[in-house]
């Protein structure tokens, strides 16, 4: 389906109309369909699709605003001002994001979004799968008195993004929609509503006691805040976003999110149909009338959650205080890291309930284990063309291994990997400068770089930038500027020169102003396509003192192919070839732009018994970096061209 | 009530997604019950790729049940009923959600993981990758879809399709050629789209 075709499905009005969608696709029909008017986001995986979405539906919807912002708080701030008017407002965000947001965050909860309506749709990450690290953003709900859901598929995610809405109105406090990656990334049926005209922001009024958190007014918007958390444990009481699966067993569950449906299908895998069990929507506050009823007929509670055990101690907390006479497990039966799945919650519940599973777990396990021992993990690797892998090439050919490098998060993570291997910690966004910074003021007789990319450097990098520079770090910073946000998406930065809906603008910013400004004095762009100047401006930087920065600017080769390939496939059709080949009888067999350079488009090939490398040409993008890196005397590598006469036709 | 589970597995750039969607269309048009997830962290840069698609189909007189009719995205260990393996080490990393029940397609072409390159591993060779595999079923087939892709349409990108095709041809999914290629025509799909499932049927039944 073309991004025409979805957009066209995406926003019909026909209520009752049943398509199949991502989790994330049903938040933004959810939005939609609860008249957001305002929406605001920092790409991150596993919930960049709602932003991205919206950058391309914005501007079928008059009235409705997108931006891509620079960074989560930044994005939550520009939010709450827009709700703060009376606007519908939702910010996305992966889980760590709200790390960077918890400052606006813990105090917005003090104001309170009205007289509009904030929602926090946020993907977490259980098992890692494209962050550094799994943390259990419950606890910032908990931590906040901010009303958290959870929903457990497509259908779900549509629903409570609008119920999330109409909360966070009602209750004047923003609600936290927080999905798992299997949930955002997941597919299911979806049955749509009514769409509503976008819920406008209309007048700022001026509410000195409600907004301006400072001294008293602070205090006592704490305790409003402790008053309208309470009204979120009446609301919650009534809520059917908790729904009780009713059963006549003693030993009752309790769950919510992705974990519901691996309960319900361990439980129908081990045929046992008689369990109550209790699905929290709202998570966060857990309602104790409900806890209290669900548990009358049970002597035991079983709690299946992914991650921490949250909702564990706060059922256990409920029963404690409530006096409950019923026993409640968790956590010590599943594990609280990871990914959950249907095979370990059978596995936790067999154990709790002293019941046989019907597979046997060992055998499948022996036999996968046996077979899967001959694969070859797939790492990802950086593309054909890839700017980073010839930046990185470079430097390494300069400094050797013998250099500290503070890695950072985005593609150039991958420089951990082989062949380069050039990555010695990864924390958090922005941190590789920092940490860097540190080890200089140190370690004095090795040069120390770090990375960070453009994207990573406007989010997180300039605070830790002057601060280097103030204080007389020792270090060089190589801001890898491919334009594009590529990690998640090539969402568009301020300096890439396209607006948030992809019109195209000048830059708003220039990278080496910014650093210039940030008073470095060693400022170097180079073009990682063209080895030699690359190699020359990292050993001039090597020469100076202080903070230096490099800049290697050059479009993220993906980018640069979508526009690049027609027009080479179009100059074909008129018999214009142009393409990369490398020479078997000239060829040495160095291996260094198969090994250390290690392009994807160069492979090895066997012929009459002999190795050989060539080129792939439907993967080369002509990047030329090969050819200029080849070691055979007279390289082996060369562009031909193939009826060039017929180009000045 | 009836559960049918198909995972698609190959490598970034290979389709995956792309036959996953359709599998998906084409089930909620027949009235299934459908759930799937994909797994593509890293697919643009030559990661895995997975597809998970399941159906809960359900007899006339049936009405939905959550008790029996939610499923998780995921599929759980060994249930899946067919894998369309689109390279064939992908296969050995998925062979957990296999059992003797199981259908396995194995392309027989094979990327080479940047790992094997830098420390100069040797990936063991389709066939032996299938042998491997028919220890846990017996229904393992290999198929050329690579090489007869790029004979049939000059490049790879239709073997997502061919592999469909041969699937469609076994007689054992819930899904007939016209489901497919209906639901091809809606999304928007070329001709090509369906010739390649037309051509991947008839690899099969020349097999048989
Ligand atoms: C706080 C936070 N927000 C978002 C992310 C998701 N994320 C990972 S890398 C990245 C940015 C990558 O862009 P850039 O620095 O330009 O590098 P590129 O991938 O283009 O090489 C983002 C947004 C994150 N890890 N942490």
């Amino acid at each position: 389906m073309s991004m025409e075709e979805f957009i066209e499905e995406i926003l019909v009005d026909e209520p009752g109309k049943k398509v199949i969608l991502s989790g994330n696709e049903a938040i933004v029909r959810g939005a939609i369909e609860a008249g957001v008017s305002f929406v605001t986001t920092y790409p991150g995986t596993p919930a960049s699709e709602i932003g991205d979405i919206f950058s391309h539906i914005c501007r079928k919807i008059s009235g409705l605003y997108f931006e891509y912002s620079t960074n989560e708080i930044v994005a939550i701030e520009t939010a709450v001002g827009a709700a703060w008017t009376g606007a519908r407002a939702l910010v996305a965000m992966k889980h760590v994001g709200l790390n960077v947001a918890a400052d606006a965050f813990f105090t917005i909860c003090y104001s309170g979004p009205n007289p509009g309506a904030l929602v926090i749709a946020h993907g977490s990450d259980p098992g890692c799968y494209s962050s550094q690290n799994e943390q259990d953003n419950r606890y910032y709900a908990l931590h906040a008195h901010c009303p958290l859901v959870q929903p457990s598929n497509p259908q779900e995610c549509k629903d409570f993004t609008i119920a999330a809405f109409e909360m966070s109105e009602k209750l004047d406090l923003p609600v936290i929609l927080d999905a798992n990656m299997r949930t955002l990334h997941g597919l299911g049926e979806v049955t749509y509503g009514p769409i509503n005209p976008p819920r406008e922001g209309k007048r700022f009024v001026r509410s000195q006691f409600k907004y301006v958190n400072a001294g008293f007014v602070a205090l006592s918007n704490k305790k409003r805040l402790l008053d309208r958390f309470r009204k979120a444990e009446e609301y919650a009481e009534k809520s059917d976003l908790n729904r009780v699966f009713e059963g006549g067993s003693s030993t009752g569950i309790i769950t919510a999110g992705g974990a519901f449906n691996y309960v319900m299908e361990a439980l129908d895998s081990l045929g046992l149909y008689d369990l109550p069990v209790l699905k929290l929507g709202i998570v966060h506050p857990i309602p104790r009338g409900l806890i209290k009823r669900f548990s009358e007929n049970l002597e035991r509670i079983i709690v299946v959650e992914e991650l921490e055990g949250f909702i564990e101690s706060d059922v256990k907390r409920i029963a404690f205080e409530l006096g409950l006479d019923v026993e409640i497990v968790g956590k010590e039966y599943f594990p609280a890291y990871g990914e959950l799945n249907v095979d370990l919650v059978v596995q936790g519940l067999s154990k709790v309930l002293g019941v046989k599973p019907k597979k046997n777990y060992d055998e499948i396990r022996k036999l996968a284990t046996e077979v899967k021992s001959k694969y070859i993990p797939r790492d990802p690797i950086f593309c054909p063309g890839c700017p980073h892998r010839a930046t990185l090439y470079a430097i390494k050919k300069v400094v050797g291994d013998n250099a500290i490098f503070g890695g950072d998060i985005g593609c150039y993570t991958l420089a951990a990997l082989p062949p380069f291997n050039m990555t010695d910690f990864v924390i958090c966004m922005g941190a590789g400068l920092s940490i860097a910074a540190g080890i200089s003021h140190i370690i004095k007789d090795k040069p120390i770089i770090a990375f960070i990319g453009d994207s990573t450097f406007l989010h997180a990098g300039i605070p830790g930038l002057i601060n280097a520079v103030y204080n007389n770090a020792n270090l060089i910073l190589v801001i890898l500027d491919n334009r594009w946000v590529a990690m998640t998406g090539h969402q568009p930065t301020p300096a890439t020169g396209i607006s948030s809906t992809h019109e195209p603008t000048s830059p708003a910013v220039k990278l080496e102003e910014i650093v210039r400004a940030c008073g470095v004095r060693f400022v170097k762009v180079f073009d990682p396509y063209n080895v030699r100047s690359a190699m020359e401006a990292i050993s001039e930087a090597l020469e100076h003192e202080g903070v230096r920065v490099l800049i290697a600017r050059r479009e993220c080769a993906l980018q640069a192919e979508r526009r690049e390939k027609p027009r080479r496939l179009e100059l074909q059709k008129r018999g214009i070839a142009a393409y990369y080949i490398l020479e078997p009888e000239r060829c040495q067999m160095c291996e260094e732009c198969y090994k250390n350079f290690g392009c994807p488009a160069i492979k090895k090939s066997i012929i009459d018994g002999e190795e050989i490398l060539y080129i792939e040409t439907a993967r080369c993008t002509h990047c030329d970096v090969c050819r200029q890196i080849c070691k055979s005397g007279g390289p082996a590598i060369r562009k031909t061209i193939v009826n060039p006469h017929l180009l000045g036709v | 009530m009836k559960k049918y589970n198909i995972l698609v597995a190959g490598v970034g750039g290979q389709g995956v997604i792309t036959v996953g969607r359709l599998l998906k269309r084409a089930g909620l048009r027949k009235g299934y019950i459908v759930v799937g997830t994909e797994t593509r962290g890293a697919s643009q840069r030559e990661g895995p790729v997975d597809s998970a698609v399941r159906y809960v189909i359900l007899e006339d007189d049936e009405k939905f049940d959550p008790r029996r009719c939610t499923l998780s995205p995921i599929i759980p260990m060994g249930d899946a009923d067919m894998v369309m393996c689109l390279e064939s080490n992908e296969a050995l990393r998925v062979s957990e959600y296999i059992s003797s029940k199981s259908y396995v397609l194995i392309n027989d072409y094979q990327i080479l993981p940047t790992r094997a390159r830098s420390f100069g591993l040797k990936m063991p060779p389709t066939d032996t990758i299938a042998n491997l595999l028919k220890k846990i079923t017996p229904n393992v087939r290999v198929v050329n879809a690579s090489a007869v892709s790029e004979r049939e349409f000059g490049d790879l990108t239709k073997v997502n399709m061919i592999m469909l095709g041969v699937a469609l041809a076994l007689g054992v999914m819930p899904l007939s050629f016209e489901d497919i290629e209906v639901t091809l025509r809606e999304m928007g799909f070329s001709e090509d789209n369906i010739r390649a499932i037309r051509i991947g049927m008839k690899l099969m039944e020349g097999e048989v």
